[in-house]
């Protein structure tokens, strides 16, 4: 029986509660350890080398306490982020851009006006973080297992195992499991989340490139490469196509699993934070997007939606409630945010670090949830709002229609019209809303990580 | 028939690009035959360094009227026009040279100088002087490939206007010369449709070659291990668009299908073409680690560096006369990927066994692909014989013989 071996590197330096990629590489190596005796699993060193994990140290990676959260945390009025956007580092950049022309050559000038807002951005993100760290200062540490350190030998799989590298590997680096793969012949497996920073450049920083010689890397090292869906699996092949590679590697799709529901999560177990927040946001209806605050995510369209909501019922308008990290680019639209009205009657309200128990009573207590992201590689957390029994509405995006199974109303994401009228009618229509969650309850089907980990496996075993 | 003064655009003491390698291997041939020959070079302003020159170049102002920046690419038409219409001391130092030399066949390589030469003459023979024989060494059809220079073609009336004096000159260099010299039978065929009376003067074709080389299997080792290369292909180029325009064109849209390990060799000032391509500012990323461009190098470590090639590639797909690079492949007995343009002048080369031809991208880039995963072939017992065909030794023997032929009649 050929051996597996799972790098665990994404996992091992992942500290904080897990996204959607480290979330699917410690679930896969969870059912291995349980599952698949002689799982090796191992990290790349710092010369590229994997070196084995010890069993012991293993369970600790993969144990919920390796990925410690942090307090919930509003985001808002405390950190005051217009301020320090419009700061110091800005205001440099302002001034030397209106005198760029005259200091530097011409052709410099813009160059000159990007990198101040890059700078900005990252001194405004800094700030953010301060004053969160500054928020949470008064509670209690939580305590980290520690994995005993341990120098460990270099793995050697025969040509007949499986390599499992399905982790954040376009940081740690794709040329190491090709190096392996030279040395030793393993069959290899690769993973395709998505190419949206290849075929959506503009939401995706400058990860266009790193992201092109990753995927082209697996190409030449893959036996086979599993895709979180159809989408992402033809966004795959396309790209090859379009780079002209000739010999790829099958390409198999595996869906993702639900993400797991807390259906009994107590509100008693939460913390006074999480409770606080959950009572102010009970004064009304609220609606939930559980999403990275980022320009690709799409808020915009739901600031619009909630400002024009706000316009029309004033007092009666509900919450809108976001969860997720700060993402990259939105200064402009978090100024905007800040200085509507929508934001300052306290209608939109945005949370990070939400627990998973916290995040099972936002879900269970909201109306409905939305996700109009521009485009998407699978769309997780709206499978997480099907799988408490929530409409979900979302964009037309064709991995969230895939993902919601056809079960949801889905809209182009730039439709405004269509947006309004979608939410207002199912927050005004209560049997419109039972009837699309009975409808879930009845037909939606979750995936569970067993399920995802044994077609991954199959995948792996049938498609090399 | 005994003194040969031999006038070029650019000098021939230390010969790099392939217009000096030519008229340089002419020059030793020449001498060969047993000839005197003297070489007069008109270079633009500061092109080549002084160490560079030699006795007879004359160096014309860079900052003269006659040199229109906005024909960057016409200097060899300028420099010509610029000698042949000076009053000054410019003609006067042209004229008192060949005075000096006093020549019986001037043969000059490019049509660029025939108009100084022709003043030259026709002040000689009004002085009852009888005239010098002429050779016209061609090296390509100039205004055809002038005008596949021109970025916007020839809609620029300034462009179109350079292109149409450059075809003038060189139908005046083809009817004047006593003996036209071509690269390949096709340019040869062309020159002679552009003569009334052909007859009238004597046609051969000297095919470009190269002078033998062998690598020397430790330089080989040391090149590898210098520029930490294994498996790879090697592409040499000068600082010519149209080099760029070729390789991109054959291996486009990306170098996606090379292996991890695998890259690209590119030698010579063509690299910073390549990375100025819209091809290569698609996907930097995946070209970059893929290419090693180690610039200029010595001749010895580009002939290690052929001489370790997987492939030598010859991406060639517009310009005239016959390649020296390819007469290097050739000569080399690697493996050679070339395009048919890159063969021209060539005869059946595309028939040798270490040559495989690929007309389009999707075969070029497939058969650079099938190269790579194969083991080096060794070099084919007959290749000694056939490499002696694209040696100047070879090549010019045609050459010698019609100029002797001229010196009879």
């Amino acid at each position: 029986m050929a051996r597996i071996y799972i790098d665990l590197t994404t996992s091992v330096r992942w500290r904080r509660p897990p996204v959607g990629i480290v979330r699917v590489e410690r679930e896969f190596a969870r059912y291995c350890l349980l599952h698949e005796p002689d799982t090796v699993f191992c990290e790349i060193d710092a010369a590229g080398e994997y070196r084995a994990i010890e069993p012991a140290r293993a369970r600790a990676i993969l144990d919920d306490g390796w990925c410690r959260a942090e307090p919930v945390t509003p985001i808002g009025t405390p950190v005051a982020p217009p301020a320090p956007v419009r700061g110091r580092v800005q205001r440099l950049f302002d001034w030397l851009a209106a005198r760029g022309p005259k200091l530097v050559p011409a052709a410099a000038y813009p160059l000159l006006r990007d990198l101040g807002r890059v700078l900005a951005e990252h001194h405004a993100a800094f700030v953010r973080h301060r004053a969160t760290k500054k928020a949470s200062r008064g509670a209690a540490p939580v305590p980290q297992p520690q994995a005993p350190a341990d120098v460990s030998r270099r793995i050697e799989p025969t040509a007949q195992d499986l390599f499992f590298s399905i982790g954040l590997q376009w940081h740690h680096g794709a040329i190491h499991a090709w190096r392996l793969k030279q040395r030793t012949g393993v069959r290899i497996v690769e993973a395709c989340y998505d190419t949206i920073p290849i075929d959506f450049p503009e939401y995706a920083g400058s990860a266009k490139q790193p992201f092109a010689e990753h995927f082209t890397t697996i190409a030449h090292t893959a036996d086979v490469v599993f895709a979180i869906s159809d989408t992402s699996n033809a966004d795959l092949a396309a790209f090859y196509r379009r780079v002209g590679l000739f010999d790829v590697p099958p390409i198999r799709t595996v869906h993702l699993a639900t993400p797991e529901v807390h259906r009994d999560a107590d509100v008693d177990a939460l913390g006074d934070d999480e409770r606080a927040a959950l009572d102010t946001l009970a004064e009304r209806d609220y609606v939930l997007y559980v999403s990275t605050f980022e320009t690709r995510k799409n808020h915009r369209m739901l600031l619009q939606v909630w400002k024009e909501l706000h316009r029309r019922r004033g007092e009666a308008c509900p919450t809108l409630v976001v969860v997720g990290m700060f993402g990259w680019g939105v200064n402009d639209l978090w100024a905007e945010m800040q200085a509507s009205e929508v934001w300052e009657a306290g209608r939109i309200v945005m949370l990070h670090h939400v627990s998973d128990a916290l995040l099972a009573h936002l879900y269970r207590r909201c109306a409905f949830t939305v996700f109009p992201s521009i485009y998407e590689g699978w769309g997780l957390a709206a499978t997480e709002s099907l799988a408490y029994g929530k409409l979900a509405i979302v964009s037309d995006a064709p991995a969230l229609r895939e993902a919601t199974q056809g079960l949801c109303p889905s809209i182009h994401p730039f439709d405004f019209p269509r947006w309004c009228e979608t939410i207002a009618h199912y927050l005004d229509d209560a049997d419109a809303r039972a009837g699309a969650e009975s409808r879930i309850r009845s037909t939606y089907v979750p995936r569970h990580w067993t399920d995802f980990s044994k077609d991954l496996l199959a995948a792996a075993r049938t498609g090399s | 028939m005994k003194r040969i003064v031999q006038l070029t655009t650019y000098p021939l003491k230390t010969p790099r690009h392939g217009g000096q390698l030519r008229c340089a291997a002419i020059r030793a041939c020449y001498r060969d035959a047993g000839f005197e020959v003297a070489t007069v070079a008109a270079i633009h302003g500061s092109d080549y360094r002084p160490a560079d020159l030699e006795r007879d170049d004359l160096v014309l102002p860079a900052d003269h009227a006659a040199f229109d920046p906005r024909l960057a690419r016409f200097v060899d038409l300028q420099s010509g026009e610029l000698i042949a219409h000076d009053d000054g001391p410019i003609w006067r130092a042209f004229a008192r040279t060949l005075d000096r030399l006093a020549p019986d066949a001037i043969a000059f390589e490019q049509p660029w100088l025939y108009p100084a030469a022709r003043r030259w003459i026709d002040a000689r023979v009004a002085a009852g002087a009888p005239p010098p024989r002429l050779v016209y060494s061609s090296q390509n059809i100039e205004w055809k490939l002038k005008r596949d220079e021109c970025a916007g073609g020839t809609r620029d009336a300034m462009q179109a206007d350079a292109v149409a004096r450059v075809e003038r000159l060189e139908r005046e260099a083809v009817r004047h010369a006593d003996l036209v010299v071509a690269c390949t039978d096709e340019e040869l065929a062309e020159l002679r449709a552009m003569d009334e009376a052909p007859q009238a003067r004597a046609w051969v074709v000297a095919h470009n070659a190269i002078a033998p080389f062998e690598a020397d299997p430790q330089r080989v080792a040391d090149v590898r291990r210098r520029l930490g290369i294994d498996r790879y292909a090697v592409f040499v180029g000068s600082a010519h668009p149209p080099n760029a325009d070729g390789f991109w064109r054959m291996l486009a849209p990306s170098l996606a299908f090379l292996r991890p390990d695998e890259r690209i060799v590119v030698v010579g000032g063509v690299v910073n073409f390549l990375r100025a391509h819209p091809v290569y500012r698609a996907w930097p990323a995946i070209d970059e680690p893929r290419l090693v461009t180690p610039g200029e190098i010595e001749r010895d470590d580009l002939v290690a560096l052929i001489g370790g090639a997987h492939v030598i590639l010859l991406p060639i797909t517009t310009g005239g006369g016959s390649n020296l690079k390819t007469a290097e492949a050739i000569y080399s007995g690697r493996p050679v990927l070339a395009t048919p343009h890159a063969l021209r002048g060539y005869g059946d080369a595309a028939r040798w066994p270490t040559i495989t031809v690929a007309a389009d991208a999707d075969a070029f880039r497939r058969s650079l692909r099938a190269m790579l995963d194969r083991d080096t072939p060794g070099v084919p017992a007959n290749h000694a014989s056939i490499r002696e065909i694209v040696t100047w030794q070879h090549s010019l023997v045609p050459l010698a013989d019609a100029v002797r032929s001229l010196g009879r009649t």
